[in-house]
């Protein structure tokens, strides 16, 4: 019960990390000049301002669903003939359809936070911003013949492959500061450097797993590692080395101020990171960026623990003594004893043991992107988005249309090629009144308004900032004549 | 604002959550190994042999053997001698009508002598020339009412003590009042006593000679002495002689042999070489001959098999003079290079007619018998599994009954259990279950057809193994057939056996020969959430 308890006020832990964590930006995002966060995704990016201070928890408050190969409807969908909905695990559902949308290996990220602190402001050396954030990077990954093992059950001659089967979580706060300047004219460059500090993080460090079936021989290979860190708790282990119970620091469970500071800045798990953008402007017309975020590292010594699962196991069935077969024993016990020796080998390779630090890197993100400017308040903008996974590369593209009605409207359309899903489209809009900037953006929008069941992914950006010192930035565009 | 979006798209009804069934089912299939082994000739043989019935040969051939034996004599045991014999000796009047006692003067000594043979009857020309004495005693008693005192003298030149010399025994008359009494033992221990033969008997001699004091009385009426010699509780170390090389066994009759009447399927069981090993212990000096005469098999159909020995008679051995005290050993063999005795069990035989004649090898005619001698017989019946068998089959019915929960049909659509044998015995297996209610209705069969269950190794034509026969059968239990489970009450199995080459060659079970078996199942699941 205890255990119980424990585990549960762990995951709130996490959970309430993740409200707090900075989502996967958008990318509608990187083409919405009047938004200061936009520097987020280039950080070679300048606010058209002088000074910029975000809404605490609001600079931004975003949310990101996104799975790799499934939509709503791959899940509920409407009863054939009847009037409900039904899963897919319905008598009636198509139980194949959904294996048909599932690759060799699928994802699923879920993100939700904002910043705790955001600010920027420009000197004659550049512009500079200050952002403390506490970030989740949550991915969950399952292969597509987990599934298929699940519905189909283990046939003759199959070969599962689970390969890259895990989860990588990472919770930290993140200090960053970041610079960005002008060299000449047309080139800006810019900077963010990351200190790191983790809360907790289960990292999948190698997963390979398969799982072959017949009549004949069940064989199981894994080379399953997945290193934890937990600050918050103490893991004690049983004398057969099993988790006995999972006791989480009482000031902690009390919220101590004192506490959540050191375990909100725990240096014990100190990581580095790193952004890097460049802006170049061949023509007045033409934009030319890119930036590469989260090149970066943690590396965790607190409370690590290791899970391991290795096992190469040829099992053949139970061998017997025929005459004991036959006779007393039963065979019906021997069926029980079978699957008994199974279970209890397999498990047998679980072996949960005091870890040694370990590092998790950053899921890194490269943004490569142009934009042509039919004026100067509307442009055209393509984006090519690489997130660099643990066990994959995803593309994305989004193509944009921007438009600026003076300084109080910003507005964008999008539309992006994600999770080889082809109708993600997405608006952006900006609206400053005075020193006050709020702004929405989604890659999504339209989608989820008019055909959500489809929809495989879902962002949303909301924030709020004060921004003081743009004025001298629209009298240039005064200066602009009006037909370019 | 999402939420929003949502309830205000035209697709709104994906996600009227209070609409969805919450019926889930999925049919998942499992196929997995489930056991396997292996059992060889040997382990059947450790399984079932805890009698020691069943054994190999150095080349690991497996046999059936049982070993009784048929006659064990210790001679100690066996009355061989009469135990106990007399004889009376009496002197009387007659001598008083003597002219010698007649003409005699007082104090004159008188010599009468009388010799008496002792016997006892033998068959046959049977002899017997010695006897050694372990046990037994002379017992002789002597009454004298003579008014004379006098000397008596026992002798006898058959009887000798262990320094071969004669026996003889004086006894002194010592009153002349007509009172005289007087007894003696002589413990036999040692003895030695020579023997003739006399008619149907043998015989030996006592010399008794009675001198008598003359004292001048007369010799009345009635007046005697009287000498009885007894020979009591004899028991003898050696007996040396001849026995009567006549018959000493004559036997005839029929055995019935039922086990082919009641287990009738064991009429289609050959051996190819069935034994009978017959040993012998003998350390007595009596060779003896058995023979076996008109020994003749009956099947029930009237067929008959009639034994034919190559060599014959049979010979018991015996240690001859020059070996007294040693034992010979003889082993007699009645199979195929002997005899047809595989005819006779082949044609499954229900009676076995005989006649046995015994007797003592003429050849040797120096016989003797001694208290340690011990005559042994045991037969040893083998039967190496060297055999062919057609059509035999066995049945069984045995009671079944599913346990208290049942199979969930609901969720256990189809069971295939597939059985994968390699079997390097040189036999066949056909199998098939029915499944009976409990009116003996039969429900279904395990099995949908009357496919060979094991197919049987092939052989050479000497009956060894060339290769294994490979197989696999499936028993599928679909969804009728396991619900059908419930109402049985009754498994009849029946089991046809066949040896290889169709059970026309014979052929040969060794201990190395070894039946693998795998056992894998096949199921086919459906489990809904509303039927849990």
């Amino acid at each position: 019960m205890r255990m119980k308890r424990s585990i549960i006020i762990g995951l709130g832990l996490i959970l309430g990390a993740l409200l707090q964590l900075r989502a996967q930006p958008s990318n509608s995002l990187y083409f919405m000049h009047g938004v200061p966060q936009f520097n987020r995704v280039n950080p070679a990016r300048q606010p058209a301002c002088g000074f910029y201070i975000g809404m605490p928890l609001l600079s931004p408050l975003s949310t990101e669903l996104s799975s790799s190969s499934l939509a709503w409807e791959d899940l509920v969908y409407p009863h054939p003939t009847e009037d409900s909905l039904i899963t897919f695990l319905h008598p009636e559902g198509d139980k194949q359809a959904f294996l048909n949308q599932l690759k060799p290996l699928n994802y699923v990220v879920s993100d939700l936070g904002t910043s705790l602190f955001s600010l920027g402001f420009r000197t004659g050396a550049g512009f500079f911003t200050l952002d403390v954030t506490s970030r989740v990077e949550g991915s969950l990954y399952y292969p597509g013949d987990l599934a298929r093992l699940v519905l189909e059950g283990a046939d003759e001659g199959e070969t599962y492959i689970l390969n890259g089967m895990g989860t990588d979580l990472s919770a930290f706060d993140e200090i960053a500061l970041g610079w960005s300047g002008a060299i000449g004219d047309k080139l800006q460059i810019g900077v963010r450097g990351k200190f790191l500090f983790g809360l907790g993080n289960v990292y999948t460090s190698n997963s390979q797993l398969e799982v072959t079936t017949s009549e004949d021989v069940w064989n199981i290979e894994s080379d399953m590692e997945f290193d934890v860190s937990l600050p918050f708790a103490e893991v004690v282990y049983d004398a057969d080395g099993i988790i006995e119970d999972v006791i989480v620091d009482d000031d902690i469970t009390n919220l101590n101020p004192m506490a959540m500071a050191r375990l909100a800045f725990n240096k014990n798990n100190f990581g580095l990171g790193l952004d890097l953008g460049i802006d170049y402007k061949p023509s007045e017309s033409w934009h030319l960026s890119a930036s590469v975020l989260d090149i970066g590292y943690i590396r965790w010594t607190d409370e690590v623990h290791e899970v391991s699962y290795n096992a190469v196991y040829d099992y053949t069935s139970l061998e017997v003594n025929p005459f004991d077969f036959l006779g007393e024993t039963g065979e019906s016990n021997y069926f029980d004893s079978t699957f008994s020796e199974l279970s209890d080998t397999l498990s047998g390779a679980l072996e949960f043991t005091q870890g040694e630090i370990y590092n998790s890197r950053l899921h890194t993100k490269l943004f490569v992107g142009t934009s042509w400017y039919v004026t100067p308040k509307i442009n055209f903008g393509l984006l090519s988005r690489t997130d660099f996974l643990r066990d994959k590369v995803v593309e994305q593209l989004t193509a944009s249309a921007n438009f600026a009605a003076g300084r109080f409207l910003n507005f964008t359309l999008s539309y992006s090629y994600i999770n080889s899903y082809l109708k993600n489209m997405g608006t952006g809009i900006s609206f400053n009144a005075g020193p006050l900037n709020l702004y929405l953006i989604s890659d999504n929008t339209l989608n989820l308004i008019f055909w959500p069941q489809e929809a495989q992914s879902a962002n949303l950006w909301f924030g709020m900032n004060l921004i003081f010192g743009y004025k001298q930035f629209n009298k240039v565009d005064k200066d602009r004549p009006l037909v370019y | 604002m999402a939420g929003g979006l949502l309830l205000t798209s035209c697709h709104k009804e994906y996600f009227q959550l209070d609409r969805l069934s919450d019926e889930m089912e999925i049919s998942p299939d499992v196929v997995a190994p489930l056991v396997h082994g292996s059992m060889s000739m040997g382990d059947i043989v450790a399984r079932f042999d805890s009698t020691g019935y069943v054994g190999e040969f150095d080349d690991g051939l497996i046999y059936l053997t049982y070993a009784d034996t048929l006659v064990d004599v210790m001679v100690d045991t066996v009355d061989l001698l009469i135990d106990e014999f007399y004889q009376e000796v009496y002197f009387d009047l007659e001598i008083g009508d003597n002219p010698i006692y007649i003409s005699s003067n007082i104090g004159d000594t008188l010599h009468f002598r009388k010799s008496k043979f002792y016997g006892f009857s033998v068959d046959g020309d049977t002899r017997i020339d010695s006897i050694i004495f372990k046990e037994g005693e002379v017992m002789t008693e002597i009454q004298s009412t003579f008014l004379h005192g006098g000397i008596l003298t026992i002798s006898s030149d058959y009887l000798r003590n262990e320094n071969r010399n004669s026996y003889s025994n004086t006894i002194t008359i010592s009153e002349s009042d007509g009172s005289f009494s007087w007894t003696d033992h002589l413990d036999l221990d040692g003895y030695y006593l020579a023997t003739d033969k006399s008619g149907d008997s043998v015989v030996f001699r006592m010399d008794y000679d009675l001198a008598l004091i003359n004292s001048g009385s007369p010799i009345n009426p009635g007046d005697h002495c009287e000498i009885n010699s007894n020979f009591l509780d004899l028991g003898f170390y050696s007996i040396y002689g001849v026995i009567d090389p006549g018959q000493i066994v004559s036997e005839s009759g029929v055995l019935d042999i039922p086990i082919y009447a009641d287990v009738p399927e064991l009429s289609h069981l050959k051996l190819a070489d069935p034994r009978i090993n017959i040993f012998t212990e003998n350390s007595l000096g009596l060779p003896f001959e058995l023979e076996l005469d008109s020994v003749i098999a009956t099947a029930v159909d009237g067929t008959t098999a009639t034994l034919v020995l190559n060599e014959h008679p049979f010979k018991i051995p015996a240690p001859d003079i020059a070996h007294v005290g040693e034992t010979a050993y003889g082993e007699i063999n009645i199979n195929n290079q002997t005899s047809n005795f595989q005819e006779l069990l082949n044609i499954a035989p229900s009676t076995l007619s005989y006649r046995v004649e015994g007797g003592l090898d003429q050849e040797y005619l120096d016989h003797f018998i001694l208290d340690t001698s011990r005559f042994m017989v045991e037969a040893e019946f083998m039967l190496p599994l060297d055999l062919s068998f057609s059509e035999y089959a066995l049945m069984d019915t045995l009671e079944f009954e599913l346990g208290e929960e049942g199979i969930d049909t609901a969720i256990i659509k189809d069971v295939v259990i597939s059985v994968s044998t390699i079997n390097e015995l040189p036999m066949e297996l056909g199998l098939q279950v029915y499944m009976l209610d409990e009116s003996f209705v039969v429900l279904d069969s395990v099995f949908d057809d009357d496919a060979v269950f094991l197919p049987s190794s092939e052989v050479d034509s000497e009956g060894k193994l060339l290769s294994a026969s490979e197989n696999n059968n499936s028993i599928n239990f679909h969804t009728e057939r396991l619900g059908s489970l419930e109402e049985v009450r009754f498994l009849k199995i029946e089991a046809t056996l066949l040896t290889s080459g169709s059970g026309n060659q014979f052929v040969k079970f060794y201990s190395d020969y070894s039946l693998d078996f795998e056992i894998s199942v096949y199921a086919n699941f459906r489990i809904n959430t509303r039927e849990l």
